[in-house]
Order: C-alpha cells, then sequence, then structure tokens
C-alpha cells in the first residue's frame, strides 16, 4: 500500500513536471514571423487554424512558391480556397510529409508544387540545411505522419538527433539567451502577416536586368534531379494520384544555373502526364507580361508585382483547365482584400 | 605489432557520457522495476546482468574483464589457503598486466604507438579494486568470495565501473548481493543525488570546459590573468565533472538502496595539501596509502625515507593518471608540497606568532585555504596542459605578465562564453560553495526530505528547469565527457 502511494505520487509528480518542460520548451523553440524573416510558424500553424476540408488547392514548395502565389488574390480574383504550405528551403521529402500530414486535415482537388528542390541546393543528405527542416517539421503536429517524417530525416541525415525532434531543448537549448517578450506569450505570436494563408510579401525590386527566360528552342541537355528529391516527387503523384489530386508542376522565375533542370522537369511532366508550367520558359514568361527588373525581389523570388501575375495566371488556369470552381468561404471572404487594403510594402 | 583493439581517440573517450544520456535512464526504469520484481535472494542477478549487459555494450573488452576476474577469483582462493608473498606478488602481476599494456604501451613496449591504442573501459578502476581485493585476503582482513558470479558483480557493477570510486570489498562485497527492499527515503535521496551531478556537470564543469578550452588549446595567445582565470576555472571544472559522475554513481546505486562511498570531502576547503589529499578522490587517495605508501614504510622509518615513500606514492599517483611526463611531475609536485609543508610548518607557526594571529583565527583558515587551492591550481596547470613543457610555459606565463584590464575590458568575453553565461556559471559555482559550506554543517538531501510534499516538488522542479534550460548540452555543446573516465 505504501509503495503504491508512491508510485502514485511519483506519477502525478512527473505530469507536472512534463506539462512544465512542455511549457518551457514551447519558450524555447523558436518562431519565425515575417517579422524575422520567412513566416513558416505563422504558415504551419495557420494551417491547422482552417476548418477541416474547406482547402481547394494547396501550393508546396521551397520559398520560390511561398513568395510567388497568393492564397487570397487566388480567391478574391477566382473564388478559389487555397493555402501556401510553402517554406523556406522546403525540399522534395518536406513537401511529401506536408502533404500527407495536410490530407489528414484537407480535401485539396489540385496541389502545386514547386520543382526548385530538384536540383542541387545544398550537399545536406536532405538538400537543405537541417535548420530548415526543423524549421518545418517542428511546427507539425504530433500524429504517425511527423513520426515517419522524423524517423525518416534522421536516417538519411545522420547528424540529426531524433531526440532532439522530441525533446526541442536539445536543439534550441541555447535560445535562452536571445528570448523576446513574445517568446512568452501563451498563444504562439504569428506576426503581422498572419492573415495571409502561408503567402510571403516581398517588396524589393531586384533590378537585375540581365535576365534571360529559357527560349523555346533552346539545345539545353536534360541534367539529372537529386535522387532523393526525385524519389520524394514520384511519392507525392503517387500520393496525389492514390487521393484523386491533380498535381500540378511549377518552377516560378529565378535566376536559373542550368536550363537543363527545366528540361528534366518537362520530360518528367510529359512521361506521366502531368502538368507543368515553367515561368521561365519565355512563352509564359511573355504571355503574363513579367519582367525580371520589377517583378523579382532578387534572384530568386517573385516580389508582390510578380506574384500577383503569377498568381492570376495559375488562377485562371485552375479555374478553365482543371474545374476548379469558385466558392464562397467565409475565412477568405473576411480577409478580401487584404492585399490591397494595406499597405505591405513599405 | 600488438593485436589490441585501435580505435581513434574520439571513440575511446565518449564512455563516461552515457551517465548523462537520456537512453541511460530510460534502461535504469526498466532496470529499477526488474530489480524490485524479483524475489529478494535473487535481486542481485538482476545487477550482475545489467553490469555485463552495461560493459557489453560501451566497451569491446568483456572478455577482458571476464577474464581478469576469472584469474583474480582463482587466486584470491588459492592466497586464502596458501599465505605466499610470490603468490601475491605473482598474483597482483597479472591483475595489473593488462592495465600497462594498454594505459602504459610505451613505457612497456617502444614500438606501440600510445595514440591507437583504447583502454578498456574502466580498466584503472576494477584493477585497483581487484589488487585491494587479493591483498586484503592475503592481509586475512575479509574472506574471499567463493561464488565466482557474486564475485563477478563486485568488480563490474555498472554505476561505479567507469570511473570509480574504488570500493573495498568489505564495503560493498556484501551490499551489491545481499538483495535490498524498496525504501522511499533512499530512492528519493537518489534521486537527489542524481539532480546535483546533473547540475554541477552542465551548470559548473561543462561551462567552465569552454573557457578552460579556449586558453589551454591556444595557450600561446593567452597570459598572466588569463592563464590564472583558465587555471581556477580548470580547477573548479575537474572537481564538479569529478563529483558529478560520483553523484551519479551513488545516485544510481541508491536507487537500489546500495550505498558507494564518499569520494570527496569538500577538497577545495583544505587547509593544508595532506589535508587536500584526504578529501580529494578519497578512494584512490586511501587506496595508494594502503597498498603502496604504507607497504613502502610509510613514516616509520624516519623523515628521509617517509619523503621518499611520498615522492614514489605520488609519482604512481601521477602515472596511474596518464601516460605522459606531466602527469609524472604533478605527482612528483604534489609530493614536493607535502614535504615542504612539512618542513615549512614550524616557520608558519613563527610567523603567525609574529603577527599575533592564532592558527585557528577564521583569517588563518581563509589564508590557508587560498594558498592551498593556490597551489593545487598550479598543480592542475600541469596536468590539463598539452605537456609538461607546456604547463611549465602557461605557468611562468601567468607570472611575467600583468594584465588585470581584462577583467573590465569584455576580453573574458572572447573566452567563449557570452555575459549571461559568466552570469550562470558565476552564480552556479557560488551555489556550489553555499551548498559545500551548509553540506558541512547538515545534510541537505534531510532537510529537503523533512519538507512539506509542496514545497519539495517545488525544489526539484525548480532545479530541472533551471539545468533544463541554462545547462551546457545539447546542439552546439556537445557534452563532454566525464573527465575521470578517461584515467
Amino acid at each position: 500500500m505504501k509503495h503504491l502511494r508512491f508510485v502514485f505520487k511519483s506519477f502525478i509528480f512527473l505530469i507536472i513536471l512534463t506539462m512544465c518542460l512542455y511549457s518551457v520548451n514551447k519558450i524555447l523553440i523558436p518562431k519565425f514571423t515575417s517579422e524575422n524573416g520567412w513566416p513558416t510558424t505563422t504558415t504551419f500553424i495557420n494551417f491547422y487554424e482552417m476548418e477541416k476540408n474547406t482547402i481547394d488547392v494547396l501550393f508546396l514548395g521551397s520559398s520560390h512558391i511561398a513568395s510567388s502565389l497568393i492564397p487570397q488574390v487566388m480567391y478574391d480574383e477566382h473564388g478559389i480556397t487555397s493555402y501556401n504550405l510553402g517554406s523556406e528551403q522546403q525540399n522534395m521529402a518536406i513537401s511529401y510529409f506536408w502533404l500527407k500530414e495536410a490530407l489528414n486535415y484537407q480535401q485539396p482537388k489540385a496541389v502545386i508544387l514547386d520543382c526548385y528542390f530538384l536540383e542541387l541546393v545544398s550537399m545536406n543528405p536532405l538538400n537543405s540545411e537541417e535548420s530548415f527542416t526543423r524549421k518545418s517539421i517542428d511546427y507539425m503536429r504530433w500524429s504517425p505522419t511527423k513520426i515517419e517524417a522524423i524517423n525518416e530525416i534522421c536516417k538519411l541525415d545522420t547528424q540529426q538527433s531524433k531526440l532532439s525532434y522530441y525533446l526541442p531543448n536539445i536543439r534550441f537549448h541555447s535560445r535562452w539567451k536571445n528570448l523576446e517578450e513574445q517568446d512568452f506569450y501563451s498563444k504562439t505570436y504569428l506576426g503581422s502577416q498572419e492573415k495571409l494563408k502561408g503567402y510571403k510579401i516581398l517588396d524589393r525590386r531586384s533590378k537585375v536586368e540581365d535576365y534571360i527566360p529559357i527560349s523555346e528552342n533552346n539545345s539545353c541537355k536534360p541534367v539529372e534531379m537529386v535522387e532523393l528529391m526525385a524519389y520524394y516527387l514520384d511519392e507525392i503523384r503517387q500520393l496525389c494520384s492514390e487521393k484523386n489530386i491533380t498535381l500540378i508542376l511549377i518552377s516560378t522565375p529565378y535566376k536559373y544555373e542550368d536550363a537543363g533542370m527545366n528540361k528534366s522537369i518537362s520530360l518528367y511532366a510529359k512521361e506521366y502526364n502531368i502538368p507543368f508550367y515553367s515561368f521561365n520558359e519565355e512563352n509564359i514568361y511573355h504571355e503574363i507580361n513579367y519582367n525580371f527588373a520589377t517583378d523579382n525581389a532578387e534572384n530568386s523570388h517573385a516580389n508582390i508585382n510578380g506574384a500577383l501575375k503569377i498568381t492570376n495566371y495559375m488562377g485562371k488556369l485552375l479555374k478553365d483547365k482543371y474545374n476548379i470552381h469558385s466558392r464562397f468561404d467565409k475565412q477568405w471572404e473576411d480577409t478580401k482584400g487584404i492585399i490591397n487594403g494595406e499597405d505591405f510594402t513599405k | 605489432m600488438c593485436n589490441i583493439i585501435y580505435k581513434t581517440k574520439e571513440e575511446r573517450t565518449n564512455h563516461s557520457m552515457v551517465y548523462i544520456k537520456f537512453e541511460f535512464y530510460i534502461l535504469l526504469i526498466i532496470l529499477l522495476i526488474a530489480y524490485y520484481s524479483v524475489p529478494l535472494k535473487h535481486r542481485w542477478y538482476i545487477l550482475l546482468g545489467a553490469s555485463l549487459g552495461f560493459y557489453s555494450i560501451f566497451s569491446d573488452h568483456i572478455v577482458l574483464l571476464l577474464f581478469v576476474s576469472i584469474i583474480s577469483f582463482v587466486f584470491g582462493q588459492v592466497l586464502y589457503k596458501k599465505k605466499s608473498k610470490l603468490l601475491l606478488f605473482v598474483s597482483i602481476l597479472s591483475v595489473l598486466l593488462p592495465l600497462l599494456i594498454t594505459k602504459h604501451p610505451t613505457g612497456l613496449f617502444g614500438f606501440m604507438k600510445w595514440n591507437n591504442i583504447i583502454a578498456p573501459l574502466g580498466i584503472s578502476f576494477f584493477t585497483l579494486q581487484i589488487i585491494a581485493y587479493l591483498v586484503d585476503i592475503y592481509r586475512e582482513e575479509i574472506l574471499p568470495q567463493n561464488n565466482y558470479l557474486k564475485y563477478l558483480l563486485y568488480v563490474s557493477f555498472f554505476p561505479q565501473i567507469i570511473q570509480g570510486p574504488i570500493p573495498r570489498y568489505k564495503q560493498m562485497g556484501e551490499q551489491l548481493i545481499e538483495g535490498h527492499r524498496f525504501d522511499e527515503n533512499n530512492f528519493v535521496k537518489g534521486i537527489h543525488l542524481i539532480i546535483w551531478g546533473f547540475f554541477l556537470k552542465l551548470m559548473i564543469a561543462d561551462k567552465a570546459a569552454i573557457v578552460v578550452n579556449t586558453v589551454f588549446d591556444n595557450y600561446v595567445n593567452y597570459s598572466g590573468f588569463y592563464i590564472l582565470v583558465a587555471g581556477i576555472l580548470y580547477s573548479i571544472q575537474l572537481y564538479t565533472d569529478f563529483q558529478a559522475c560520483v553523484c551519479i554513481t551513488k545516485g544510481v546505486a541508491q536507487l537500489f538502496s546500495i550505498n558507494i562511498i564518499d569520494n570527496f570531502m569538500h577538497p577545495y576547503m583544505s587547509k593544508s595539501i595532506k589535508e587536500f589529499w584526504q578529501r580529494w578522490h578519497i578512494s584512490f587517495s586511501s587506496w595508494l596509502r594502503d597498498y603502496i605508501y604504507i607497504p613502502l614504510g610509510g613514516n616509520r622509518k624516519g623523515k628521509l625515507y617517509k619523503y621518499r615513500n611520498l615522492i614514489i606514492t605520488f609519482v604512481i599517483s601521477g602515472m596511474w593518471h596518464g601516460n605522459g611526463i606531466k602527469y609524472v611531475l604533478w605527482g612528483v609536485l604534489h609530493a614536493v608540497y607535502q614535504i615542504f609543508g612539512e618542513i615549512l610548518n614550524p616557520i608558519k607557526i613563527k610567523l603567525y606568532e609574529m603577527i599575533k594571529i592564532s592558527k585557528d583565527s577564521i583569517m588563518s583558515k581563509i589564508f590557508e585555504i587560498i594558498i592551498t587551492f593556490y597551489c593545487v591550481m598550479i598543480g592542475w596547470i600541469i596536468f590539463r596542459a598539452n605537456g609538461a613543457v607546456v604547463g611549465i610555459k602557461m605557468i611562468f606565463s601567468m607570472f611575467n605578465t600583468f594584465n588585470p584590464w581584462i577583467f573590465f575590458d569584455d576580453s573574458l568575453l572572447e573566452l567563449g562564453l557570452c555575459v549571461k553565461e559568466w552570469f550562470v556559471l558565476i552564480s552556479s559555482i557560488l551555489i556550489g560553495v553555499i551548498v559545500s559550506c551548509l553540506q558541512q554543517k547538515t545534510i541537505i538531501r534531510d532537510w529537503i526530505l523533512q519538507q512539506h510534499l509542496l514545497l519539495r516538488w517545488i525544489i526539484y522542479i525548480v532545479a530541472i528547469i533551471v539545468i533544463w534550460v541554462f545547462g551546457t548540452y545539447g546542439f552546439g555543446f556537445e557534452s563532454k565527457d566525464f573527465i575521470y573516465g578517461g584515467f
């Protein structure tokens, strides 16, 4: 009896201790909002705030897509409900796991996937640095998908610690030196652009005049995709096929080093009968009247002007070609005109 | 060439960290459940299984451990029946040989490269433990253990095998095999010790190590007060690191209601080097006293012999710590300290009389504590430096540069710790000093146990959160091995 009391007391103590340590970890874990760079935290936390089965189109991929497709404009102009799950250096593996996770909450009719990470971006085994993987996974809710993602990530990148995903203090423990007021808010601080449904506004102009889009008759030879990224592209394709989701590949304007990758993606798309829209190709580039100097923020990302052009093009396509119908939804209706109404470009 | 396993330095030194690994504590919980679930008289089997499992996982030398334990077990039986000095010598030599080969290969075989050899885990500790067992049988102080498995448990007991302490058979033998009932107080006190061990390791030792490593690894760039700061911090690091491991070891053993001897008695509160050695690494220094110093004649044959014996004992102490002249030099230095301490003692007393200060006054005590600490610190500089010559150079450069401005112009902030971390380190050291002072008057763990449950829980939770947040571990701070695990 005496021992039973001790076991019971220990159990209660451990519950209290776990709750305290969970709260401490919540404080220590970094929050990424538009105030300190790419709003990955905002993107993922807000995704879970969306009502179930209300998103018709999901955007996935790297920061290229996060700054190129504006869900609110997609709704305002075309009545399409969409969410941008793109994030900083999101590699194909992360896109796959986030798609899998998103399907637990939404039933999208189409997925638009950015193809930037099919080329070699980093020497890291996952093709993007560990910190970016953490940014994407740390705010995923606990589920079998998250556990699978952690296991896969740590298997592929042996430098990462599996335990540190479960106990984030191991990874972010030195953050106590840089804690700010927002870290102590009971509700995670999401920054001033929290209503943009994953879109990141960039307001600079690249002023790059020497960008040349890829001509239709270019003689580039296809280059090999990063093997692991190609594997996860296949996984995404199969998952979309299983769930009857239209997969659309895109490549947003950036100062590419080798046009061969564009060709590789085209060939892949052709092989599996997947649409591929490359805004680096001169036909689309000119069709939307894109100007790299004024519509890109720098060498890699579209600014808000460019994003408006890309979004409108894709919105029209989704409606006309892929039968994504316009619909009324309060979640987008409430923020209607936010891009035009608020001046984010100061 | 010898066929001893070759490994990198990193592989050689990452064993002792296991005591602060999350996985270790998960296994420990399973072990505790198993231990308290089986009948009392069979509980030692769980400890034996755990110890052998632990050694198999973290060392490639389980066969060597079994071999040495079998040899010494047999010698123990024979020595009990036939008292023979020759037999004792042969038994000690056969037990000592693996230690000499693996830890001092250059001394034995000139062609072996020190850097490529791996010393079996805990060999320095279990070898001394076994020697003590054999000598004690020879001296008829103990009876030999007749059950080999029970003896094997004494040799391999998992909480202490990596870095001691070095318990005698009469202290541990029976305790390990008698089987203990669950005792709530013992259990909670064990957890107190583990938490305190983590505090010492992660809040002080590993934080101080950042500054210590910066200075010692780039010693040519530092002189004067930099060396003094690094020397003081290394003294603190070494003590807190070792004490942390002992606390965790004792704490883990206490979870099974097994009491392991204390290895430290506030050594930096010593007023002489002699007293320091009565308080520092007690199980080792008492081993040296009982099995080296006294058999050599101790202080029974006059002063000159006493000094000779002191030097021999401390040279052996130095050699036990590692393969290198610096360890011998460090040992000799401590012997010289003690010899001079004794020679100069009458002068010291006269000096006190002249300036009319009682040798029992607080002032003289503080003065002696500071001087003793300073002398010990000089020794630790040699101990930590990358070689004896480097150590001597560092000591000289400490004296020949006067740069007190480093305490005022942020120079110390360039040694790897920012202001906030310095604040945490210094605060933690102060907490350590306060606890050390309190421990001399009361048993803090008993005091905590007497408090109301709510207060106790608050103390535990605050302590764990403080270590959780401010401790030095995790990404970018791969926790350091326990230093003594490397000896």
